[in-house]
């Protein structure tokens, strides 16, 4: 091989294990090999096969591409005659330009899938915090009941039991298991025989039985039905009073169901009633012949006016129930449009661009051209990448490692990462710190890509140039630390200052709207805040307020 | 020679649109706003309008529901990234709709059909 060759294979094989991963890394599900198999097919001759076999697996972007056009230009590997340059050069943009459109072609499939399940990922969190955000109405309501509860619990501030039952109410929110605990705290506390409770069932004129607590237990299960009309219990709820059947064995209303019932002596039956409407009644039996008084009927009654509150919030709950579902499921559906149509749009432009530029340069390779469509595929490329570190950012946060760092330094870093290639902006920029600011503890990496975000926003909002200033500021007395990101530029317009920690929301025709909303959220898991001001005459300021962990958790 | 006007917030997608469509031998004209577009339409009306949906500002329906009132001969092409737009009745005055691709020749063809008076 000749000296030339052997510098080329040099620096080809160097790289080789970063190019490699690059290329992978781009595109992890097009296989390397097909590329390799694709390009075999072009190799014209055997004095090039050998370095078509290292450029397909290490020519993986324009820009190294046209990296090696210069060298074979500049005359650095000159071990080519023209004639075979101009052939390993025709063969490399074939080869590129192959693997971009199967770039493009690969990319929508896994896009598609990317689109699917992020929307997938994303209505689900929609659903939680839906679900999330109606149960707190429904505490609301519960609270409404509490109210209402806490007045019947003074009226009857004498029974410890009903106040024990006004907290079961408001501490759960099944109604069933209310029911349950109510009937058993019931029969515990004044040890009655046996206690149950009963429903009325409008359409079919029945009562059901709900709950139930005592020595009869195995004979009456739940679900337990009897007519309106029957029994004693049947005669309070159609007649909507109370009945206090001492001697029960005598009483004609009564119906056995089973024979044990006969140890039964007493039975004391109060309806459970609103305004207008009975809705049940509980029902509760001694072993002794005149087993009840008054003050029975009095506590059962008290009792019963809650519980007739306990079902009314069991109806509300159902009904809440049924209306968060069809809220979901309209949410959900608008949620899907809003997604698939922000992200068809911040993918298919991209990719349209790319694979179209390729086209045309494969049908019309004039060196003009191969020019700006190198540069604007390489553009769109960047686009693609950012928006999909963007969205894999947003959907899947990463846990924080924590690590002291000196603040002004980093930001310094980052100011400068962004704005390269920016100098001739026209941007001042200007950094101000307490000079006896302690170290903070972020994570470095996070923390990075929530300036990022915020000097790319300023950036973008001075396209003429103007002045960036950041102030650290750290009050005595204060356990935080305040960092201004200030910018000259238009501000942050009235009209939109609801919208823009929202997901996806973007004035800018290449922004993804997810800028703003990663860095709140990395910035929240820091324990700060973020938030912004506008001024009218004079730009926008973003403020971080970061705890002073230093002071209270050691690192 | 046909002037075809493309209103396309996509810079780079409408350089390529620009460059495809003049070596089809059209003479063509790119604006990247709905509001440029209404005002070129007044101005100077093209024998065909490509038209972008989602711009910043006004969108391309609403910018072809003015056009339309300014001139309602103007053959539209609606050139989208979103299929469902098309959902939108709004759109259905359009002469054709068309989904962003890379491969660009269902635009020609649209482009060829609306011209040649063979609506698609
Ligand atoms: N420094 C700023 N000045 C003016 N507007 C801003 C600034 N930062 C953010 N915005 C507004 O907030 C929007 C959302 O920002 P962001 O979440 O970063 O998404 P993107 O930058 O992709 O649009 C921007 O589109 C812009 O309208
Ligand atoms: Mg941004």
């Amino acid at each position: 091989m000749k000296n030339t060759e052997q510098n080329l294979y040099h620096v080809l094989t160097t790289q080789r294990a970063s190019l490699l991963s690059e290329w992978q890394r781009r595109v992890r599900h097009t296989s390397v090999l097909q590329l390799r198999e694709d390009f075999d097919g072009h190799a014209p001759d055997d004095v090039l096969e050998e370095f078509f076999d290292l450029i397909v697996t290490q020519i993986t972007t324009k820009q190294e591409y046209h990296l090696l056009r210069q060298r074979i230009f500049s005359g650095e590997i000159n071990a080519f005659s023209p004639d075979a340059a101009c052939r390993l050069l025709i063969a490399l943009k074939k080869t590129v330009l192959k693997r971009l459109k199967n770039f493009t072609h690969n990319a929508e499939a896994i896009f598609d899938e990317i689109l699917l399940r992020i929307s997938a990922y994303y209505h689900e969190m929609r659903y939680r915090n839906l679900a999330q955000s109606q149960s707190q109405n429904l505490r609301q309501r519960n609270i409404e009941i509490a109210r209402l509860l806490a007045v019947e619990k003074q009226r009857a501030a004498h029974l410890t039991t009903n106040n024990r039952i006004a907290q079961m109410a408001l501490s759960t929110l099944d109604p069933d298991e209310i029911f349950r605990r109510i009937v058993h705290e019931v029969q515990q506390s004044f040890n009655y025989q046996h206690v149950s409770l009963y429903f009325v069932e409008t359409h079919s004129n029945q009562m059901i039985m709900k709950a139930r607590a005592g020595v009869y237990e195995k004979h009456f299960p739940e679900g337990y039905r009897q007519n309106v009309g029957e029994g004693i219990v049947g005669h309070v709820v159609a007649s909507g009073n109370p009945i206090m059947a001492n001697d029960v064995g005598n009483d004609p209303r009564r119906i056995i169901a089973f024979p044990q019932e006969k140890n039964t002596r007493a039975e004391l039956c109060v309806p459970i009633k609103t305004a207008d409407r009975v809705l049940g009644a509980l029902d509760v039996l001694s072993r002794k012949k005149n087993g009840f008084n008054w003050t029975d009927v009095q506590s059962l009654t008290v009792l019963t006016d809650q519980l007739a509150w306990v079902i009314h919030n069991a109806h509300l709950f159902q009904e809440t129930r049924e209306l968060q579902d069809e809220l979901v499921q309209s949410e959900r559906l608008s949620v899907i449009g809003e997604m698939s149509a922000r992200i068809a749009h911040e993918i298919r432009n991209p990719l349209a661009t790319i694979g179209g530029f390729a086209r045309s340069l494969q049908r019309a390779p004039t060196p003009d051209r191969i020019d700006t469509a190198a540069r604007i595929i390489s553009c769109e490329v960047t686009r693609l990448e950012e928006l999909l570190t963007d969205i894999l950012n947003y959907t899947r946060p990463r846990e924080l490692e924590l690590e002291p760092v000196n603040l002004p330094d980093l930001i310094t870093d980052v100011y400068h990462q962004v704005g390269e290639g920016l100098e001739d902006r026209g941007i001042a920029y200007r950094q101000n710190a307490p000079s006896d600011l302690p170290e903070t503890p972020v994570d470095p990496a996070q923390f990075k890509q929530v300036l990022i975000n915020i000097f790319k926003n300023a950036f973008q909002a001075m396209p003429n140039g103007g002045k960036l200033h950041v102030h650290i500021r750290k009050k005595e007395n204060q356990p935080h630390i305040e960092i201004e990101i200030r910018d000259t530029g238009p501000g942050i317009p009235a009209e939109i200052q609801d919208e823009i920690f929202k997901p996806y929301f973007t004035t800018k025709t290449t922004g993804t709207g997810l800028g703003l909303v990663i860095s709140k959220q990395i910035v929240e898991r820091h324990e700060g805040t973020l938030s912004f001001a506008s001024h009218s005459d004079s730009g926008a300021s973003i403020f971080i307020h970061l705890p002073d962990l230093s002071s209270r958790r050691p690192l | 020679m046909k002037n075809i006007l493309i209103a396309d917030d996509d810079q780079n997608l409408a350089l390529l649109y620009e460059q495809e469509l003049t070596d089809e031998g059209y003479r063509v004209d790119v604006v990247h706003d709905a509001q440029t577009a209404i005002e070129r339409v007044k101005e100077n009306p093209p024998d065909l309008l490509i038209l972008d949906i989602r711009m910043p500002g006004m969108d391309g329906i609403e910018a072809l529901n003015h056009i339309l009132g300014i001139n309602n001969q103007l053959p539209v092409i609606l050139n989208t990234a979103y299929s469902n737009h098309k959902d939108n009745y709004l759109t259905w005055s359009a002469n054709a709709y068309v989904v962003k691709s890379s491969d660009l020749s269902k635009l020609k063809t649209a482009i060829n059909d609306v011209l040649t008076g063979e609506e698609v």
